[in-house]
């Protein structure tokens, strides 16, 4: 059990400025997700971090340790990788037992530690099989049991459900949480899948360009987006443009046609901003309740869960999606009236 | 579509351009086991050939050294290709792109090219015809088929698992002996066997560099054949054609096909994961 700190992270390639100077820390047993779009440096961090690249500058810290210039295979760190990194030419267990083998564990325990292992991820009984015997499912359980048998102060994931389908992916995520709790190894994971780090995350760090846009536990990042990015890219949100107003204390988003409540964070009158709203936050009501604005339903698109309703809200094009029931009944091309709580408006200046 | 007559056509013509290559090993095959000296007709059935070929014939001495000498240049090309291909895989891919095509010329040039100015080379610096001289010679033909094997194998492969091994405490020497030696090793045994057939058989490289009075199998065959010419050469031959068969079969189990070796693809499968 160890805690993680980065200070300061900058590395380029070649003119390409990859990470411009992060920094964050994860506690001692906390689970921790980098989140972005490809290309924003996220998968560069973890390479640091493990020491299979080096930084420009900046410093990796385990346990107050600096580690920034010790060797990757002193460093005591277990990666799971995208593809599984399996060793072809080994079996599960000696895929599984690589790791005790070079810290020149007995042989009798290294067999029973990997069987231990086996089981913790559910494929007890497999020593003997050939690695490329298994499904993509069962390899990445194979190096999630060959980076944890040698007990590392951190666990690093580089998008380790990326290649699974969809329904293996949700077993797995549900997994690797259940098994890290357990074990409650510091646990650094990279993914683009914001549902992923969503649902697995005790932290979530979102990263943009090289640089943390922003950072928070699940909740606060969904319903409170620091920036317009952070706002599509967790679950798209719909922008809209206006001008800020106060009326008696109050204080409201409006561009002539719509006017929406908010909660005042900052600007004056007349300030042009732009707010995030997410489709699911709305209501349907009656034409004069409080707070109702027009909206024109376009278009009904059912997804499963939700129904997707495409439309205007005012003149501006908004994204609202309604549960089954509550939005079967409604037809396209009509006016509506819906309405939101001010607390889940977010808006920035621009 | 095509018409039937067409089809027919083709079918035709590929039948006879594999007869037009396979009916000379297959007479040479026939030939060693005719009686009559020189091929001639009536065919009468006889394995003397074969018996002079193991006892009177002065040809297995030069045999052997050729398989020695062969034997030797394919394991130092092996070695030294393969750190080569190694090398290669720092760069980026734009530039191994060229380093790989630099690498071809010395396929595509000439052997006598190659054989006529290493002389020049060697007379120049006084060492002339020699063992080392020969030695040198075949090398550098056979070293860039190995390079070229084994560096399609670092490019097929996948590194990530080398990364892996590095993090659970393996040092570089270890990497490379557990994970990055068995996924290239098809390639330096493809290219091992490829340096020993070329080598062995590089008659160009050896007429030229051979000291005077020394004689490689492919240099004493050519006096025979000019001075005193029997047909336990055929016999030779003969076996020759059967080792040839099994080294192809033994390739193409390895996953390459002579297409392959030179570059033109198409042989070369995937492992599947």
């Amino acid at each position: 059990m160890a805690g993680l700190r980065v200070n300061d992270l900058k590395k380029s390639f070649g003119d390409h400025e990859v990470l411009k100077g992060v920094s964050f820390e994860v506690e001692s047993g906390k689970f921790l997700s980098l989140l972005g779009p490809s290309g924003c440096g996220k998968s560069t961090i973890l390479r640091i971090i493990c020491g299979l690249e080096t930084a420009d500058s900046g410093e990796v810290l385990v346990d107050e340790t600096d580690i920034t210039r010790v060797r990757p295979e002193k460093r005591n760190i277990g990666m799971v990788f995208q593809n599984y990194a399996l060793f072809p030419s080994m079996n599960v267990a000696k895929n599984v037992g690589y790791g005790l083998k070079m810290q020149k564990v007995a042989q009798d325990e290294i067999n029973r530690r990997v069987s231990e292992a086996l089981e913790m991820v559910k494929l007890g009984g497999y020593e003997t099989r050939r690695v490329r015997q298994l499904s993509g499912g069962e390899q990445q359980r194979v190096a999630l049991a060959r980076a944890l048998v040698t007990r590392p102060n951190i666990l690093l994931l580089d998008e380790p459900l990326s290649a699974l389908d969809r329904k293996v992916r949700a077993e797995m995520q549900y997994e690797i949480r259940n098994l890290q709790r357990q074990i409650g190894t510091t646990t650094v994971f990279v993914t683009h899948d914001q549902e992923e780090a969503l649902t697995m995350s005790d932290q979530i760090i979102l990263l943009h360009d090289g640089n943390i846009e922003q950072q928070g536990d699940p909740h606060t990042i969904y319903s409170q987006p620091a920036t317009i990015f952070a706002s599509d890219f967790l679950g798209k949100a719909n922008l809209l443009a206006g001008k800020l107003a106060c009326e008696e204390g109050n204080w409201f988003l409006t561009d002539g046609k719509v006017k929406i409540r908010l909660n005042h964070v900052g600007g004056k009158e007349g300030d042009e901003i732009k707010a995030a709203v997410r489709g699911e936050y709305f209501e349907f009501c009656e034409e004069g309740a409080e707070g109702a604005n027009p909206f024109r339903l376009e278009k009904k698109i059912f997804t499963g869960l939700a129904w997707r309703l495409i439309g205007r809200l005012g003149n501006q094009p908004m994204d609202i999606s309604a549960l089954g029931t509550a939005a079967s009944e409604l037809e396209e091309d009509r006016d509506y009236f819906v309405r939101i709580r001010p607390e889940n408006v977010v808006y920035y200046n621009v | 579509m095509t018409s039937k007559g067409f089809r027919r056509a083709m079918l035709a013509c590929m039948w006879i351009v594999l007869a037009f290559m396979y009916i000379p090993i297959i007479a040479i095959i026939f030939m060693s086991f005719n009686k009559t000296q020189y091929g001639g007709f009536p065919y009468v059935f006889t394995t003397k050939w074969y018996t002079t070929l193991f006892t009177t014939s002065n040809l297995l001495p030069a045999a052997m050294f050729s398989l020695r000498f062969a034997f030797l240049v394919t394991i130092v090309a092996v070695v030294v290709g393969t750190l080569c291909a190694y090398g290669m895989q720092y760069y980026t891919p734009k530039f191994a792109k060229r380093f790989n095509t630099i690498l071809q010329l010395p396929i595509i040039i000439p052997w006598m090219v190659t054989a006529i100015s290493l002389l020049l080379l060697f007379s120049f610096i006084g060492v002339g015809r020699s063992y080392v001289s020969m030695f040198l010679g075949n090398l550098i033909v056979v070293l860039p088929y190995v390079v070229l094997l084994v560096n399609g194998r670092f490019v097929d492969m996948d590194r990530t698992p080398e990364s892996a091994a590095a993090l659970l405490g393996a040092s570089p020497g270890r990497v490379f002996m557990d994970v990055t030696l068995p996924a290239i090793a098809p390639g330096m045994l493809a290219g091992g066997i490829m340096a020993l057939i070329m080598c062995f058989n590089n008659f160009v490289i050896q007429y030229y560099l051979i000291p005077v009075g020394e004689n490689t199998l492919p240099t004493l065959v050519f006096t025979r054949i000019r001075s005193e010419y029997q047909a336990d050469l055929n016999a030779l031959s003969a076996i020759i054609v059967l080792i040839a068969v099994v080294v192809v079969i033994l390739l193409s189990k390895l996953g390459f096909s002579a297409g392959s070796l030179m570059g033109m693809g198409g042989g070369n499968k995937k492992e599947g994961n």
